[in-house]
């Protein structure tokens, strides 16, 4: 079996040196190729924990793993042919093309001073593709829809050609259509052997499309497994501090707040 | 679609190459200088100036040109070898006219660059300053002589009046100039020699205009003319007791005046009021009768003909003239001050009698205490 | 949701060859420039007079092609300048003048013109530092002001900053010796390049050239560093250290010109947006078009400062002018296509 895409061991983080931790020793494991959904109440640590497991944080203690090694090991360089970025929201202040757009994700693979060639583009147009995008390609990127921009920058993401996909709250802000989109694509890349994590708030989005779930509450993990095991009641009713009630729909399950 | 052609990465370079080889190798396509200069001088910035001939089109620019031309048309001739003037301040369309029919035609210039300067094709500019400035470095990268006269003190108008002469191949012409100065300010010195330091007047020389409605007095520097005119004349400036944070005019207020307590104070009034009016204004207003000075009728205008007497304009020796004898009237009593205007005009621009009474004397209020 | 694409596809090929096109321009421009002026007359200098008459050799070869060459380097400068600090700041309503840079460059070039000897490394070192500082008080400023937005904050604090800076500029200017060598304080907020020579433009070379470089080779890269700090590492990129070498080299490369042309304004706030306009947003075609707009502005400007009167009219009083004009055109057309 080979080492998990991503793994905490026992990570502890606090913003201020002495100061509460956001996250207190946090274990668990992400498999390569799956697709995990980290949900939690606003405030529950989800963001912390995207972004020690981008590297854009160290932890207090304990170690981040990406592919089975210690994440301060990597250069930074390295670390984003790993682990790419897909934003929540991503305010552009100049009109970039989606196409431009997309190709910046080539940025790790290109030096300092480096521009893209021709391969580059193809990759872009080819990512373009992937999420759906080809007839917009000249579009300005600020004048898209929200749904659209999420998929620019998930197309973004796959130019980076990066293994391991983060994405926050990839669809808070997205109309019912529009998540399906979004959803249909991060899928299917599961599919294609990428690993994905996202963090949510919604627990129906981990159920349409998480094969594990990871729960969290004030910076503690309740459970992590499988999503039918997690997607329960009692531990679903502990994390909101509010009854809710799970159902079964089509076979995947629902949650349903109480009334 | 296409990446940035690589034809950008060959032709920018060669482009910026080109530039840098430009930089370094055209300086050396201009011209050479000459051979060996007849006239030589060092000029008021220190620098030495030299001309093969005396020049035959002068342009006077920079800052108060006029004062320049009332020095240039000392000397005959100025007229014929004058062919451009920059405008700036006071004109000199006031004072130079009357000494000069033609002077209509020279050519005007505002705020000029080198190159409309070399419009003109001068051989020769003038300017006032101590300093070369850009003008003057940039008149020098095309060959245009350019000299400063100084103006500021007698000594460096005594340099400059030098200077002019050899410039001009008028040696004679600048010794009869200097020592008509020499002999006056001799003359105005030995007349109050004598007076203890203790009795010399203190003096206060003071600007008045008004500025937006409100009357701003202010003091000369230490190194300026206004200053050494004072002086030379036996007075004692009060205003240099207190440091002036700026080497330009320095505004003091009323307290300022009353800690000072001169004996006597001049006025210099700015040209477009009438001083009589100031005079009476002042003398009524009761924060300024509180000053011993005003009490006592010490307060005075500083008279002016076309232009001002307290300036580096040559007019600083009537200035000078004036002080003395209102300063020490006891020892200037035989001092005519009208007598030294007709003769300053005379001797030194050539003007006749009824010119100078009906173009200079006419606005020279002497008496205007 | 999908409209159609509004650019056609090639729009990228069009681009390239506008910026070729006004590359042209530029070369065409600066040929024209060097053979107008006042001398011998109004306007128009017949090449053949370079040849017979020495003065007029000496004035174009001495005096006009280094002004060019300095309006050359300071439009690239402004204009490249303005379009690094525009996506560094990811504001487009910023320019060199309005973040304390070129106000803090006019500040150090008169203090060390006064106060601590005037050599031209002096100068040169003094006004990129203050630049520097300038630049970085606007930077803290907006971040510790409490209401706006980010865009807001940071003209508001460039604008204090700049004030500042000129004020005591005007100060030292008020203090120094008259006799000294120190240009009019109009001279340091209205710029003018009248007073150039060989000497200045060899000054400049060294720092201005390498910078405008280093930029020309980052532009993809300020691409990268215009988005959030969050993404641009995400992406591999150091963004507080990638921003602040691309900023120091445009703001480095400010001070040199500022020195020697004193502050001209708005040149760095409207040539990006229109170099936007035309080859795009992409900063591989923006920064190096905002450059060529740059110099081709300003080149257009100081013909007319030195040409179109009897004297020199300050270089910053066209920039502003025309600059003002387009940036009322700017605003005004934005308005009218209705966008958010």
């Amino acid at each position: 079996m080979s080492a998990p895409a991503l793994a905490f061991r026992g990570v502890s983080f606090a913003y201020a040196p002495g100061g509460p931790d956001v996250l207190s020793d946090v274990s668990l494991e992400v498999a390569t190729g799956s697709i995990t959904a980290v949900l939690g109440a606003n405030g529950s640590g989800k963001t912390t924990l995207l972004r020690l497991l981008l590297g854009l944080l160290a932890p207090t203690s304990g170690t981040v793993e990406v592919e089975g090694r210690p994440q301060h090991g990597y250069s930074r360089r390295d670390l984003s042919q790993r682990v790419g970025l897909v934003p929540q929201s991503e305010p552009v202040a100049f009109e970039l093309s989606v196409l431009e757009f997309a190709l910046l994700g080539r940025a790790p693979h290109l030096g300092l001073l480096a521009l893209p060639g021709a391969a580059d583009h193809a990759l872009a147009l080819e990512a373009l593709e992937r999420v759906g995008l080809t007839a917009l390609k000249h579009r300005a990127v600020p004048t898209l829809s929200g749904g659209e921009a999420q998929l620019a920058t998930i197309a973004r993401a796959l130019v980076q050609q990066s293994a391991i996909l983060l994405s926050d709250e990839p669809t808070s802000h997205l109309d019912p259509a529009n998540t399906r989109r979004v959803l249909e694509v991060l899928r299917r890349l599961g599919r294609e052997g990428r690993t994905v994590v996202f963090t949510t708030h919604d627990p129906n989005l981990a159920a349409a499309i998480a094969d594990q779930v990871v729960l969290l509450r004030d910076g503690c993990v309740l459970a992590a497994a499988r999503t039918a095991e997690v997607l329960t009641t009692e531990r679903l009713s502990a994390t909101y501090g509010m009854e809710v009630e799970v159902v079964q729909l089509r076979g995947r399950p629902l949650v349903v707040p109480h009334s | 679609m296409s990446p940035s052609p690589n034809i950008s990465r060959v032709v920018l370079p060669a482009l910026l190459a080109a530039l840098v080889a430009l930089a370094g190798t055209v300086p050396a396509l201009a011209s050479p200088a000459k051979s060996a200069p007849a006239i030589r001088v060092t000029d008021a910035s220190g620098r030495t100036v030299e001309l093969e001939r005396p020049p035959r089109r002068i342009v006077v620019a920079g800052r108060g040109p006029y004062m320049v031309l009332d020095l240039l048309y000392m000397f005959p001739g100025a007229s014929r070898r004058l062919v451009g003037v920059e405008k700036k301040g006071q004109a000199a369309s006031d004072f130079v006219p009357l000494v000069d029919p033609t002077f209509a035609e020279k050519a005007v210039l505002q705020s000029p660059g080198p190159e409309q300067i070399a419009a003109l094709h001068p051989d020769l500019v003038l300017a006032r300053g101590a300093v070369l400035e850009a003008t003057g470095i940039a008149l020098g990268e095309i060959r245009v002589p350019i000299v400063y006269l100084g103006l500021e003190t007698p000594e460096q108008f005594y340099r400059d009046v030098a200077n002019l002469g050899v410039l001009l191949g008028q040696p004679g012409r600048a010794r009869e100039i200097a020592s008509y100065y020499r002999s006056r300010v001799a003359r105005i010195r030995a007349g109050w020699q004598g007076v203890r330091e203790a009795d010399r007047p203190r003096v206060l020389l003071v600007e008045y205009a008004e500025r937006g409605g409100a009357a701003a007095v202010r003091v000369p520097a230490r190194p300026w003319m206004q200053t050494l005119e004072v002086e030379t004349a036996g007075g004692r400036p009060v205003w240099l007791d207190s440091a002036a944070p700026t080497s330009g005019w320095t505004v003091a207020n009323l307290e300022q005046i009353a800690r000072w307590d001169p004996d006597q104070i001049i006025l210099v009034v700015w040209y477009t009021l009438d001083p009589a009016k100031v005079l009476a204004t002042l003398e009524a207003d009761p924060q300024w009768r509180a000053l011993r000075a005003v009490r006592t009728g010490a307060l005075h205008a500083l008279p002016s003909d076309i232009y001002g007497w307290d300036t580096p304009d040559p007019r600083w020796l009537l200035g000078m003239t004036w002080m003395a004898k209102t300063l020490h009237p006891e020892r200037f009593r035989d001092l005519d001050v009208a007598a030294e205007v007709r003769s300053f005009f005379a001797t030194l621009y050539g003007m006749d009698e009824s010119a100078i009474t009906r173009d200079i004397l006419s606005k020279v209020r002497l008496d205007v205490r | 949701m999908s409209a159609e694409a509004r650019p056609r596809p090639g729009e990228e090929r069009r681009a390239t060859a506008r910026l070729w096109a006004i590359a042209s321009v530029l070369l065409a421009g600066a040929l024209v420039s060097a053979a107008i002026g006042r001398y011998p007359g109004p306007f128009l200098t017949p090449p053949a007079a370079l040849f017979h008459d020495e003065l007029a050799r000496n004035l174009i070869l001495n005096l006009r092609v280094p002004r060019i060459i300095a309006a050359l380097l300071l439009g690239a400068t402004l204009g490249g300048a303005g379009a690094v600090l525009q996506m560094v700041f990811r504001n487009p309503l910023v320019d060199s003048g309005f973040l304390g840079v070129s106000p803090g460059a006019a500040f150090g070039a008169s203090l060390a013109i006064v106060f601590l000897g005037g050599a031209p490394a002096t100068v040169q070192g003094s006004a990129a530092a203050f630049a520097l500082l300038g630049m970085a008080a606007s930077y803290l400023i907006a971040q510790r002001i409490r209401f706006g937005d980010w865009v807001l904050r940071l003209v508001l604090a460039g604008i204090i900053v700049s004030a500042t800076l000129s004020s005591a500029t005007g100060a030292v200017k008020y203090l120094a010796d008259p006799l000294r060598q120190l240009p009019d304080i109009t001279f340091w907020m209205l710029g003018g390049l009248w007073a150039i020579t060989w000497r200045d433009v060899l000054h400049m070379l060294p720092v201005v050239l390498p910078c405008l470089v280093v930029l020309y080779l980052m532009r993809w890269r300020l691409n990268v560093l215009s988005l959030r700090d969050e993404t641009a590492f995400s992406l591999g990129v150091a963004p507080g250290r990638e921003r602040l070498v691309i900023v120091i080299a445009a703001v480095a490369a400010t001070a040199a010109v500022v020195s020697k042309a004193g502050q001209v304004g708005w040149v760095g706030l409207i040539v990006p947006h229109i170099a936007r306009r035309l080859v795009g947003s992409d900063a591989r075609r923006a920064l190096p078009a905002s450059m060529l707009l740059g110099t081709l502005f300003v080149l257009a400007c100081d013909d007319v400062a030195r040409t179109l009167l009897n004297g020199e009219i300050p270089l910053g009083l066209l920039t502003s002018f025309v600059g003002a004009l387009f940036f009322l055109g700017l605003v005004l057309r934005r308005q009218a296509v209705g966008r958010s």
